[in-house]
């Protein structure tokens, strides 16, 4: 609601401040912002917001289990769920980044039966 | 497994585990999705996204991934005005621990690696003196779902982007209170941290650009400070350059010589060095560096792929272009798959950083038909028809075929 009524509440400050017929040059950018539409911030207040929650998983069995304890910790399930089908060399490169570059909480012998879970979980291309 | 940090961890689930507490309380769903589905035409298909108004500070977004947020802006709201409000603005976080509850009282700015160190409170960077300007903020992998062949990432249609009006302090004005000496590079570190014991997401400018009086450390964003999800109380704004670079909740900036090693400055958002960033379909092996300024872009907004439209002899048509690194100088519509284009007229210039709306009025038939709309930019850049293909799914800037039936 609130949302919805800040969001109003600009699109008329935009509609209002954009009527002026002005005619300006791809040129004057930076040096000529429009302080027409906003007004300039006078003081910064503290922000706290609490996200929905996220209690999804991939259920239960075997490879469920597994992705469950190696993937959730960082992310959705969504991130999974929402790939386009990959074939191994792919999988297997996007799970050797998670284990290196994010230190998803496994080990490197693990990464095979993780890769054999995601694709058992996702429409995924033969090899 | 021992790297992942289990308190860490224990406080992030706990901290998952209150919040659906106070939402069950509330009497809410555990994710208020608002039942509705987004449609996104992929390169192999349509695929459904939830839509949600469950984020705080949020209104309806496409919901990409929970947590970390991935939240997507629908495309109809780029139809709604060359700004993009704040509370449809895209989000995206690489870490599970970001910043959900910041003292602005206590928030100080760090700079390291000058004359003198600088630790600055947001009061004191308030009576700076202020830059403001409009600026595209694109995720680098914006429509990396229209990849063909699909490539793995986050799966965002064109809505991985926005456009607003920022102000803040030039970093040129931050950096020279530090005191510039023989720096060759600036590293810019936000409040998100990683679970685990790896390089935090940080991202590196070379000085001379980091100096150029353009590159903002911002705190308002359509003449408001921040929403936490989009990097409050600081963020780096690098006009004409991905968002990647864009650092969230900036709280230390660090002058250094020589080159980043840091993995999301040296490995990740590589692009091939190749025209267009772009490899034949499968490649891995191939030049790479940092991705770095945006591309000539434009969108239909008018319409939705595959809207049914009810058929009068002229169509009206409005969108949106961006020229990437600089202006849009031109923008043509075609309702005719790309044989015939017609000039659109361009709404008023809010610089050359920001959205450019478009319209025209083209005749058409009764059928299936398909609108597109071509941008050429200030330096003379112009879509190309055909769509370029890298690993990352990075830079996407074709023109984008937009089916619709008048019927």
């Amino acid at each position: 609601m609130r949302a919805a009524t800040l969001s109003i509440a600009l699109m008329l400050l935009l509609a209002s401040g954009c009527q002026g017929e002005r005619d300006t040059t791809a040129e004057d950018m930076a040096s000529a912002p429009q302080p027409d539409s906003f007004a300039p911030l006078a003081s910064i207040q503290k922000a706290s917001i609490t996200l929905p929650e996220d209690a999804e998983t991939f259920g239960e069995g075997e490879h469920a289990a597994l992705l469950n304890r190696t993937c959730l910790a960082c992310h959705s399930t969504s991130m999974i769920r929402y790939q386009p089908p990959l074939d191994r060399k792919t999988w297997t490169a996007e799970v050797t980044k998670m284990r290196e570059a994010y230190g998803a909480p496994f080990a490197k012998e693990e990464t095979g039966a993780i890769v054999e879970a995601l694709m058992a979980t996702q429409p995924s291309k033969k090899d | 497994m021992d790297r992942l940090d289990p308190f860490l961890a224990r406080t992030l689930a706990r901290r998952r585990l209150l919040t659906g507490g106070a939402l069950t309380l509330a009497g809410g769903a555990a994710l208020a999705q608002s039942g509705g589905m987004a449609q996104l035409l992929f390169s192999s298909g349509r695929e459904q996204r939830p839509l949600t108004s469950g984020f705080p500070g949020k209104g309806e977004m496409i919901l990409q991934r929970n947590r970390p947020p991935l939240l997507e802006t629908p495309l109809s709201v780029f139809d709604q005005g060359v700004f993009t409000p704040n509370d449809r603005f895209f989000v995206r976080w690489h870490w599970a621990d970001i910043p959900l509850d910041v003292d602005a009282d206590a928030f100080r700015l760090t700079i390291t690696g000058g004359k003198q160190p600088v630790s600055l409170f947001l009061a004191d960077i308030l009576k700076m003196p202020r830059i403001s300007y409009a600026a595209v903020n694109q995720c680098s992998g914006n429509s990396r779902g229209l990849f063909d062949p699909r490539v793995p990432g986050a799966q965002w249609a064109h809505g991985a982007m926005g456009n607003a009006m920022w102000e803040g302090v030039a970093l040129k004005t931050l950096l020279e209170k530090a005191g510039v000496s023989t720096a060759s590079h600036v590293r810019f570190g936000g409040l998100d941290k990683p679970l685990t014991q790896v390089d935090p997401f940080e991202k590196s400018l070379a000085l001379d650009h980091a100096m150029n009086g353009e590159v903002m450390v911002a705190f308002a964003m359509n003449g408001e400070q921040l929403p936490l999800l989009n990097g409050f109380p600081l963020r780096l704004i690098v006009p004409g350059w991905y968002s990647t670079y864009w650092v969230k909740s900036l709280n230390q900036i660090e002058l250094f010589s020589g080159k980043d090693a840091n993995y999301w400055m040296a490995k990740a958002y590589q692009i091939p060095t190749a025209a267009g960033a772009n490899v034949t379909p499968g490649t891995t092996d191939f030049a790479k560096t940092p991705i770095s300024t945006m591309n000539v872009r434009s969108w239909i907004t008018s319409a939705e792929p595959g809207a049914r439209i009810p058929y009068a002899d002229r169509l009206p048509l409005r969108g949106i272009a961006m020229g990437g690194d600089t202006g849009v100088k031109r923008v043509e519509v075609s309702a005719d798959g790309g044989q015939t284009w017609q000039d659109a007229k361009l709404d008023k210039d809010q610089g050359r950083y920001g959205f450019r709306r478009f319209e025209a009025s083209l005749p058409v038939a009764r059928g299936q038909v398909v609108l597109m709309s071509r941008a050429t930019n200030a330096d003379g850049a112009v879509q190309p028809m055909k769509a370029n293909w890298n690993p990352g799914g990075y830079m996407r800037n074709c023109v984008e075929p937009c089916p619709v039936e008048i019927a």
